[in-house]
């Protein structure tokens, strides 16, 4: 009987451990950058000119990293371009950054959608490095003080964008990520 | 420290002390090493950070595109100056505790760290625990214990004159009757001969004590039958001179702590602490980090694919080549008779040839 407990209580609770573990997304990786200051970058935009994120200071800004062969990104890219039809009149800039593609595809990828907003390659992945991207679609909401109000992995509905916008833009800082259905960068 | 005084002629000493330090110097593998190329500077910050991609491989190890970005990143940074401690901490800045392989001792994390010890100490004394108990000798008081009434009784009557089995009838008895009576002569049989000095004070103990046990079983079987009243029994005399008091019994003290137990639990802890350092040992040597992006992580002289230590291995090695693999080097022939000559397997042995006369010359 005291054997059986001595052996059958730590295996117990070696079970439970792994039990709990199973309950846990293992490839999610939560930020450390909420709240914290974003990573003033230079973008190279699809129309040749050159977006620094610094130019943007006093404006919230819509990061959004995607690639041409995520589905969700696919998914998402229309309800994007609808809310930056209705954001754009209030100091918000929607940013996109396109990582791990071919340009040909990227360059189709916004003509399919008819997406009128900036949109750059990150070609080193030394943005997506700098934010710590490790999942396909990646979000960063920044206040105007170039504050990391938001991070969402996965597609975005419209809820959570007009939400989360309408608290970059009053300079309210999410306690928590937010994350959906989503695709590993590979 | 008379010899290295330089004005008696042992300045050699000396001399040979500072030659001596400089082969540390030249063979210390750090000091040699203290400029490796960016290649292996990149490679020791990215074996450190985990792959966001593949769950189970360093930074350095996957080749993934994310991988070799961030290795492109690491690059950079050592370029421009920084540390490595520096880069390490801009990767955490970045994905948190998550991109580290060893995570920090903090919360959750110490159960990894301290969960080894505390496992390697529970064995420990589990171990202990279980060699103490094969250790013990199997002691008569572990028998069935029984009732002590009885054996004396059993002692009462198994030396009572009166109660003689060669006497009495055998075909009128029970089964159970029968072994009583056996044992009853075993046990006189017993001190006969330890009282004959055939027997050492323990042995008749430890009999004695057994076949009491016995006979005191049976006992309790004889009279639970009798209240059955159709088995027939005879029933033992109730009167029978009082039992010889047996002769003194060995000290308890003597068994307990004998030199042969004490010895098992050496033995025993002995062994069980070279299996588990064995073990470790041999484990770690097993794995190894990786050479290229062709190598693997496992293998090591046990397997026959690390990486050669010796001359003789590498020697080996070779010949084995040679002669499974490649079949290179044809056969050398011998100048005097043509009989090809097979490299001594043993070259250490190295036995001198004599050459022989040569009947032609070449």
């Amino acid at each position: 009987m005291r054997i059986l407990l001595a052996v059958g209580g730590p295996a117990l609770a070696l079970l439970g451990l792994f039990a709990y573990g199973l309950t846990r997304d293992p490839r999610a990786i939560p930020t450390p950058l909420i709240g914290k200051p974003a990573t003033p970058f230079t973008l190279p935009l699809f129309d040749g000119r050159q977006l620094s994120l610094e130019e943007l200071r006093g404006k919230v800004v819509f990061l959004n990293f995607w690639a041409s062969w995520c589905p969700r990104c696919r998914a998402e890219a229309r309800t994007l371009e609808a809310a930056w039809q209705k954001y754009q009149a209030q100091d918000v800039v929607f940013l996109g950054v396109n990582i791990q593609d071919r340009e040909e595809a990227a360059r189709a990828f916004l003509q399919e959608f008819g997406i009128t907003y900036p949109n750059g390659r990150d070609t080193a992945g030394k943005i997506a490095i700098a934010y710590g991207v490790w999942g396909l679609p990646e979000t960063f909401i920044l206040d105007r003080e170039g504050r990391i109000t938001y991070k969402h992995i996965g597609a975005l509905g419209w809820t959570t964008i007009t939400t989360k916008l309408g608290e970059a833009l009053q300079g309210i800082v999410s306690t928590e990520e937010g994350k959906g259905e989503y695709l590993q960068v590979r | 420290m008379s010899i290295f005084r330089c004005g008696n002629g042992t300045c050699t000493a000396w001399w040979l002390l500072l030659a001596w330090l400089l082969g540390l110097w030249l063979a210390w593998p750090p000091l040699v090493l203290a400029q490796v190329d960016l290649d292996e500077q990149v490679r020791q910050v990215a074996a450190q950070l985990r792959c966001p991609v593949c769950q189970n491989l360093s930074v350095a190890d996957s080749p993934s595109e994310t991988a070799q970005q961030m290795r492109g990143v690491i690059r950079d940074q050592l370029q421009a100056g920084k540390t490595r401690e520096e880069i390490k901490a801009y990767f955490l800045s970045k994905y948190g505790d998550w991109i580290l392989l060893s995570p920090r001792p903090r919360g959750l994390n110490l159960l990894v760290w301290l969960g080894p010890f505390a496992a390697t100490a529970a064995g420990l004394a589990a171990a202990t625990l279980a060699v103490r108990r094969w250790a013990r000798q199997p002691r008569p008081q572990e028998r069935p214990t029984a009732d002590p009434a009885l054996v004396e009784r059993v002692r009462r009557e198994a030396v009572g004159e009166d109660y003689d089995p060669s006497v009495a009838d055998p075909e009128g008895r029970s089964p159970l009757e029968l072994e009583r009576d056996g044992l009853y002569a075993a046990l006189r049989e017993l001190t006969f001969d330890y009282r004959a000095g055939k027997l050492s004070p323990a042995d008749y103990e430890a009999l004695c004590a057994d076949y009491e046990a016995r006979a005191a079983a049976v006992l309790a079987e004889l009279d639970r039958s009798r209240l059955a009243p159709s088995l027939p029994a005879t029933s033992p005399p109730a009167t029978s001179p009082p039992a010889t008091p047996r002769p003194s019994a060995v000290p308890q003290a003597q068994r307990a702590g004998s030199p042969r137990r004490r010895w098992r639990l050496a033995v025993g802890g002995v062994f069980l602490v070279a299996f588990a350092l064995a073990l470790g040992y041999f484990l770690g040597q097993s794995v190894r980090p990786r050479l290229g992006t062709q190598d693997t992580i496992t293998g090591d002289f046990l397997t026959g694919n690390g990486p050669v230590r010796s001359r003789r291995t590498a020697r080996g090695r070779r010949a084995t080549w040679r002669c499974c693999c490649a079949r290179a080097e044809p056969p050398t022939t011998d100048r005097t008779g043509g009989r090809p000559s097979r490299p001594s397997s043993k070259p250490w042995l190295a036995i001198p040839r004599i050459p022989r006369p040569t009947p032609f010359s070449a």
